[in-house]
């Protein structure tokens, strides 16, 4: 079965670069260019999805996404599977890396090596699999 | 011999028997032979009981006797040469024999001491024939001496020669001995006189003031007399250091004096003890001082010829320890009661006139100090009246003294705070502390001052509250630096709030298209190796593979351009930072470099409407035409071309990032009557900026938060602006942007005309009026 991504980021670029790869990974690939986008995508979602969270957006950034997701989930964890991508590791904030460690998501540092990502995804896919299994 | 030269020898011989009693042998013997001696030398011519010998004779003798004896009247007579007479009386008082009495020999009766000075008026007396007078002193019979008036007159016969001398001699024991005691009496009062005359003066000193080092002196010296004493020191009490230090000295060695400079409790000199005891100490002789065995303070005693010695406390009236008077004699003395009394008034007058010195000198002090202190200090009742107001309050307020005392406090304090007033008022009379605080007071020329003020309550000598003193710090210039550093803090913290926020920013620009980049290298690679696998010699399907590999390395392509825009931009703002931004000026047309710029910039976004106004617009040149320059259209300035083209680039970047798509950019190019100068223009119909927003565009690292801009354009590192700045500036020019939140923004520069540079055409100044 094909496991569908969300990439999240406002450089195209970027999106299009993972596109690829992801699609070559046979991957079903969602784009979302902003964090409000994505905000709409999850939140009208069915399936349970990976997410490839830029955290430096416009808009909204990535983090308050996570947080906005976890508020609408009135406190239970939003089910889809995220890992974020972020081209200043050192500067996400202890409050940040706490809730980052509690979500489980894996960080990703710009610019990242399309093995780490694809090793990421399939990490990620396994757990959603697992947890709709359980 | 004759009789008369019998009777001298006699008297010769009497004297020299005296002076070899005094000389050595009990007096009483001596007196007694000599008596013995003369009775026998004498006795017939000295008779004057032989003729009368029957028993009532007797009895009226005994009462003669006890007459003379109780009134001390003794009647005499001598015979003209004085070799004989009538001793009866004499022979009662003093117990002489009267054969013992005769001629000279009553001199033994006489005190040794007055013996010569007795002959001598008697011979002179016989020898000139005049009157005899004399006191001196004879033994009783009892045997003690009394004192005798003695007078003799000669009965004259008519040749003028002597016939007899009658006298009396009058016990005057009781009259001496009333005389000595006023005579010692007198001498007293008059040492007693003098030492209160010393005493008054100084006084009279001390209240005079003066030097306190030569009162200290002065008294030193009066001690010195009272005490009789050969040596003295005058200390005063350090209380802090509960410590004597000397302040005057005299007589002693130089080596004791520094020794003594200071002298605590624990001391060996009586100094020492009087402080530890609080009273007198008195060492008749320091070599049986018991405190004082084995001290080096008895070292330095001996050292000065120290033998006896006398500390007294100088204490004030009110109680207070405030030194210590000390006198020293050479040899061991026991003052007398007499000494220490006047001492004692000595050292209170000078206890209690140091301390009003002190505390004189101690309120001369504060009062320079209020005097001259850059506060103001005002004193007020507990009724809130001014009654005190010093120099600094009437440089601070503008009230004299003679305005303000007597007003109400109330005329300083602003009528919104005069509620305070009341609270300091109502804490001062409850007798509660009054915390030092910052507040504002008025001028009185109506100026708000801000102060620091400090209460403290005024108390009575009961200790009752009587009022406040005030102190008031004018503290606007604090303020006013206090709130330049807090400005000065504030901006330090943007600006450190700024520098992080461009750290993630320039990390996140850097690397995402170098993120992009290699990602799509990394692709382009997997791709590649993926379609020669898979094409198996077959071109046409390799050629189907490898064609979006193409569009993959020149989207690389771009990321890369993309950061080595970012990367020229960091170290543009590195070299201004250290000062090394080098222009290369020129002679060239900004029409044409404006143009260029716009042609370069607008090429990657075709759908955009971007239009040249001004002087390009007027040169007959429409942008889509793109070709050569219409003549007329130049304006010549001094500058880098690469560096203006730069500066059009951003402001016209800027524009397409953040105006919205649809609508129009203006690029206007126009001269400035009169400032010699040309304007370039960019105006957008983006969101627009707000004050502070333009205020702080054009600095370091700045960046206007919340605005969106256009999508996979990227949000730069905010350097771009401050770059244009420097430049501009570099140039001569200035830069600004004027803009209307919500209503779009314009960014502008200015640089010099070149000299001569003027628009080439008269219709283009015309143009650039009309515009």
């Amino acid at each position: 079965m094909s496991r569908r991504i969300l990439i999240v980021d406002d450089d195209e670029e970027i999106r299009l670069a993972l596109r690829m790869l992801l699609e070559d990974a046979r991957y079903e690939v969602v784009e979302a260019p902003d964090g409000m986008a994505a905000l709409r995508v999850l939140r009208a979602s069915p399936d349970h999805l990976v997410v490839l969270l830029d955290n430096l957006m416009p808009g909204l950034e990535g983090m308050e996404l996570l947080a906005q997701l976890e508020a609408d989930g009135d406190g239970e964890p939003s089910p889809h599977a995220y890992i974020l991508i972020t081209a200043s590791p050192q500067h996400v904030v202890p409050a940040l890396a706490e809730r980052l460690a509690r979500l489980g998501v894996p960080v990703i540092a710009k610019p990242f090596d399309l093995d780490a990502v694809l090793a990421a995804v399939a990490a990620a896919t396994n757990r959603l699999e697992a947890n709709a299994g359980g | 011999m004759t009789r008369e030269d019998k009777a001298l020898a006699k008297r010769d011989d009497v004297l020299a028997r005296a002076k070899s009693a005094r000389r050595g042998s009990p007096p009483g013997r001596i007196t007694l032979d000599a008596v013995e001696h003369a009775g026998t030398a004498a006795a017939s011519r000295f008779s004057f009981v032989a003729s009368i010998a029957s028993g009532d004779q007797r009895a009226w003798e005994a009462r003669y006797g006890a007459l003379v004896l109780a009134t001390g009247q003794i009647t005499w007579t001598a015979t003209g040469d004085g070799a004989d007479g009538d001793g009866q009386d004499w022979c009662l008082f003093t117990g002489q024999a009267p054969e013992a009495a005769g001629a000279w020999g009553w001199l033994e009766a006489l005190h040794p001491d007055d013996r010569a000075r007795a002959a001598s008026a008697w011979g002179d007396a016989l020898a000139t024939r005049s009157i005899y007078e004399i006191d001196y002193r004879v033994r009783r019979h009892d045997g003690e001496y009394r004192w005798l008036l003695v007078r003799g007159v000669p009965v004259l016969e008519a040749d003028g020669s002597v016939r007899e001398w009658v006298g009396t001699a009058t016990d005057i024991s009781e009259r001496k001995r009333v005389e000595d005691a006023l005579r010692a009496s007198e001498t007293q009062l008059a040492t007693e006189l003098a030492d209160m005359r010393r005493l008054e003066h100084i006084s009279g000193q001390l209240i005079q003031g003066g030097n306190l080092d030569a009162l200290y002196t002065q008294i030193l010296d009066a001690a010195i007399a009272v005490m009789r004493s050969d040596m003295g020191s005058m200390q005063m009490l350090y209380p802090d250091k509960n410590a004597l230090r000397l302040l005057a000295w005299k007589g002693f060695d130089p080596a004791s004096a520094a020794f003594w400079e200071w002298v605590h409790v624990e001391s060996g000199s009586t100094c020492g003890v009087a402080l530890a005891t609080g009273a007198r100490v008195l060492a008749p002789d320091v070599e049986t001082c018991d405190f004082m065995a084995g001290t080096d303070d008895l070292d330095f005693y001996r050292l000065s010829g120290i033998r006896a010695v006398q500390s007294t406390p100088l204490v004030s009236r009110g109680g207070r320890l405030v030194g210590m008077i000390s006198t020293h004699w050479r040899e061991s003395h026991q003052p007398a009661e007499r000494d220490l009394r006047l001492l004692d008034v000595l050292a209170r007058q000078a206890a209690d006139l140091i301390e009003r010195r002190q505390a004189e000198e101690a309120s001369a002090h504060l009062a320079a100090i209020v005097a001259s202190t850059s506060d103001a200090i005002a004193s007020k009742t507990l009724d809130g009246i001014i009654t005190s107001w010093n120099a600094s309050a009437e440089r601070m307020f503008g009230y004299t003294a003679q305005e303000i005392i007597g007003q109400s406090v109330l005329l300083l304090i602003p009528p919104d705070r005069h509620s305070e007033e009341d609270r300091i008022l109502a804490r001062l009379r409850a007798g509660k502390p009054i915390e030092h605080y910052e507040t504002v007071r008025v001028t009185k020329d109506g100026r708000p001052l801000d102060v620091s003020l400090t209460v403290s309550p005024v108390r009575d000598s009961a200790g009752a509250i009587i009022g406040a003193s005030k102190i008031l710090r004018d503290i606007t210039e604090r303020k006013r630096a206090e709130e330049a550093l807090r400005a000065s803090e504030l901006a330090l913290q943007e600006a450190n709030r700024h520098k992080d926020k461009f750290l993630g920013i320039a990390s996140h620009e850097l690397r995402t298209p170098l993120t992009s980049a290699k990602a799509n290298i990394q692709i382009v690679a997997r791709r590649l190796a993926g379609a020669i696998a898979a094409s198996d010699g077959d071109a046409a399907a390799l050629l189907a593979q490898l064609r979006p590999l193409q569009r993959l390395l020149e989207r690389s392509e771009g990321a890369l351009d993309r950061l080595g825009r970012l990367v020229d931009d960091l170290l543009d703002i590195s070299r201004i930072q250290a000062g090394k931004l080098e222009l290369r000026p020129e002679h060239v047309d900004l029409v044409t470099i404006v143009r260029e710029a716009v042609e370069e910039e607008t090429a990657a976004w075709p759908d955009r409407d971007v239009r040249l106004e001004g002087l390009a617009e007027l040169g007959g040149e429409a942008l889509s035409s793109g070709d050569a320059r219409a003549p007329g259209t130049v304006l010549e300035v001094e500058a880098d071309p690469d560096r203006v083209r730069q500066v059009v680039i951003n402001y016209l970047s800027n524009a397409l990032k953040y105006a919205p798509p649809d609508r129009p950019i203006a690029v206007r190019v126009e001269t400035r009557e009169g400032e010699g100068v040309a304007r370039v223009a960019v105006r957008d119909e983006g969101p627009g900026l707000t004050p502070d927003q333009q205020a702080h565009l054009f600095e370091r690292f700045y960046r206007a938060e919340g605005i969106s801009h256009l999508q996979g354009s990227g949000i730069g590192l905010g350097l771009g602006l401050s770059i244009c700045r420097e430049i501009v500036e570099r140039h001569g020019g200035a830069v600004g942007v004027e803009s209307v939140p919500g209503d779009g923004a314009t960014f502008w520069f200015t640089l010099p005309l070149a000299a001569g540079g003027d628009p080439g055409v008269e219709g283009e100044r015309q143009g650039a009026e009309r515009l």
